[in-house]
């Protein structure tokens, strides 16, 4: 193009001829040797030049093409472009980097880039273009790849099932993708531009919040970190991802982003907790066994001791000479009767556990049952007061009799060994809508609420305390919860200290009444 | 139940909780010779050791109500620097911990036979 205007100078026309000459040579070498094609054409567009360049692009020898027209450059469908381009430069305009295509001697399309001057002669008319073509088809190929690998990177942040996000380096939102915005139910809320923390995703929890706050804080000094962490969605689920923040530098350690990213992991979380869970529980189950077994183990020691001194003794007696006395026969019987307790308490247990209690369900009068049992209850405990208030009518019950009275008995039982021998038990019995309801009120020392919560429950620290004082396995009371939950009943207590304890169950009232004949004998 | 002191008769302190074991160990130390003094815990062990010289051993329960083997063993120390020698009777399943908890002379295990019993205790009564 330089030629060209300088060819056009007014003050180099002046110049010696032999100057131009030498110019002309110099330029036309400057041609001859470029890298870009340059062709020049007149204005019917015939090709008046050609250069090596121009012969190595395009495949013609300059003799081949020299006053030819230039379409046979051109691709049929483009020749509107030469029209175009010729009219631009009738005008004296340049055309420059035009980007198009055009065709070889082997018919190869080539993606070019051509920039068109006019050519003007010594009189300032415009006689020809000059084209300066430059192949370009690489540089397309490299922009085609650019191209399709940026919407690969697109798609896969877009459609990526984690949850991505790019935030500035001071940790404002820059981009979030689709995982991103479904959790969030779209993304209608213009969230760009705040700071992550207190973007939405993170509200459901001040200290999911300060977590993510504090990972942003480290994250901006360079480290990437990774953790555990909750979201709510929009639809108020809770899922946990697994999350990390990475931050992105360049060459210099500057940070240029952040990015945060989380997998979803909410399935996996769960059964974590669940194992995690179960695990403790398993823990605690055993590490209370083994205790409940070394108050078993304590607890049969006891009777056993008595029973095996007092045959001992009477074998020492016997061999004086001595009889064994009634007392002693009595004292042995008490023992045996206490050690069958614990095993049957054990046994109990052992059954509740596996499920494996059936109960005997028969309809009698529960006034009865417990009339009976208290005759030969205050026989033995000649110095107990135990009043028995009750209605005048029959109550028949649904029930199991034998397990009922094991209630019964171990509710007095334990009324009885709490509280000293001259203290009152009032015993009563109230017909409800739909149950019957027993209580036994005692007047002992009363039992501090944070046992009375694990009272009913098998080797707890409740049962287990309380049973230290007294012999016995603490099992009587979970026992006895067991046998009324089978019979669609409830158990409880209210005590106070220094006040005393009312343990009652409830069960539910038969349905139908048997008549009168059959149960009253 | 208390004998007269004879001469050379030793005295025992039993401090146990459970009657049926007190009775036995009192009834056939008694027809072994022995002095004894019974106690129900260690408060009334404390008491009778008030106004008892002291006794040649005392054989010691550990879980009892009102004071436990713990708790009298501790008050024993402090309030009597002329002492007897201890001989622990557990039902639990670390007797000699047990003993070793109130630095006590020796123990015996629960349940346990008269002729052992006695031999334990010829052997550290003073």
């Amino acid at each position: 193009m330089n030629i060209i205007e300088k060819n056009n100078d007014p003050l180099k026309n002046h110049s010696s001829f032999d100057l131009e000459n030498k110019e002309s040579a110099l330029l036309a070498a400057i041609v001859q040797y470029s890298d870009d094609a340059i062709i020049s054409k007149n204005l019917n567009g015939i090709i008046q030049s050609w250069n090596a360049a121009a012969q190595r692009l395009f495949g013609y020898l300059p003799e081949d093409v020299i006053g030819k027209s230039i379409t046979i450059l051109i691709p049929p469908d483009r020749l509107k472009e030469e029209e175009e381009i010729i009219n631009h430069i009738k005008k004296g305009e340049r055309v420059e980097h035009f980007e198009t295509k055009r065709v070889t001697k082997d018919s190869r399309l080539l993606d070019v880039s051509i920039s068109t001057s006019p050519v003007i002669d010594k009189f300032g008319i415009i006689i020809g273009a000059s084209k300066i073509v430059r192949d370009i088809t690489d540089i397309k190929i490299k922009l085609r790849e650019i191209e399709e690998s940026h919407g690969l990177i697109k798609v896969i942040f877009e459609e990526s099932v984690q949850f991505m996000s790019i935030l500035s380096p001071e940790g404002n939102l820059i981009k979030y993708n689709t995982t991103a915005k479904q959790y969030i139910g779209g993304d209608e809320i213009n969230l760009l531009n705040i700071p992550f923390w207190l973007t939405p995703w993170w509200t459901h929890s001040e200290e999911v919040r300060e977590k993510i706050h504090n990972s942003i804080l480290m994250a901006k000094q360079g480290q990437f970190v990774r953790f555990d962490i909750s979201l709510r969605t929009f639809e108020g689920k809770i899922i946990f991802l697994d999350f990390s923040i990475k931050p992105v530098k360049d060459n210099n350690d500057k940070i240029l982003f952040l990015i945060p990213e989380g997998r979803d992991i909410t399935e996996r979380k769960s059964i974590e907790l669940d194992l995690i869970s179960a695990k403790e529980f398993a823990e605690r189950a055993i590490v209370i066994k083994s205790r409940f077994l070394d108050i078993a183990a304590h607890e049969l020691r006891t009777p056993v001791t008595s029973f095996s001194l007092i045959v001992q003794l009477a074998q020492k007696k016997l061999d004086k000479g001595i009889a064994v006395t009634a007392d002693t026969l009595l004292r042995l019987r008490s023992q045996s009767e206490r050690i069958s307790r614990l095993v049957v308490d054990l046994l109990d247990v052992s059954r509740l556990e596996r499920n494996a209690i059936n109960l005997k369900l028969e309809s009698s009068d529960i006034l009865v049952l417990f009339s009976d049992y208290l005759i030969d209850y205050k026989i033995l405990r000649p110095n107990r007061e135990i009043n028995f208030v009750k209605p005048n009518h029959q109550i028949f019950v649904n029930m199991d009799s034998v397990r009922i009275l094991q209630v019964f008995s171990n509710l007095l039982d334990n009324a009885c060994k709490y509280t000293p021998d001259d203290s009152p038990i009032d015993i009563s019995i109230q017909e409800k809508q739909s149950t019957v309801r027993v209580s036994i009120k005692d007047f002992g020392p009363g039992i501090p609420p944070e046992q009375q919560r694990e009272l009913f429950s098998p080797f707890t620290r409740g049962s287990l305390e309380l049973t230290g004082r007294s012999g016995g396995l603490g099992l009587g009371l979970y026992v006895s919860r067991m046998i009324i939950e089978l019979h669609g009943g409830s158990i409880g207590l209210v005590s106070q200290i220094g006040k005393g304890s009312l343990f009652y169950f409830e069960i539910p009232l038969a349905q139908e009444t048997p008549n009168v004949n059959s149960s009253s004998k | 139940m208390l004998t007269p002191v004879q001469n050379n008769q030793k005295t025992i302190l039993i401090i146990e909780d459970e009657l049926d074991i007190l009775n036995v160990l009192q009834d056939f130390l008694i027809s072994e010779n022995y002095r004894v003094l019974s106690s129900l815990n260690g408060l009334e062990a404390l008491k009778i050791l008030k106004n008892e010289p002291p006794p040649n051993l005392i054989l010691l329960d550990m879980k009892m109500p009102v004071m436990n083997g713990w708790e009298f063993s501790k008050e024993y120390r402090k309030q009597f620097s002329k002492r007897s020698p201890i001989v622990v009777m557990t039902a639990a399943a670390e007797a000699q911990d047990r003993a070793a908890d109130i630095q006590a002379n020796s123990w015996i295990e629960k349940p346990f036979n008269l002729e052992p019993f006695l031999e334990k205790i010829k052997k550290f009564e003073i």
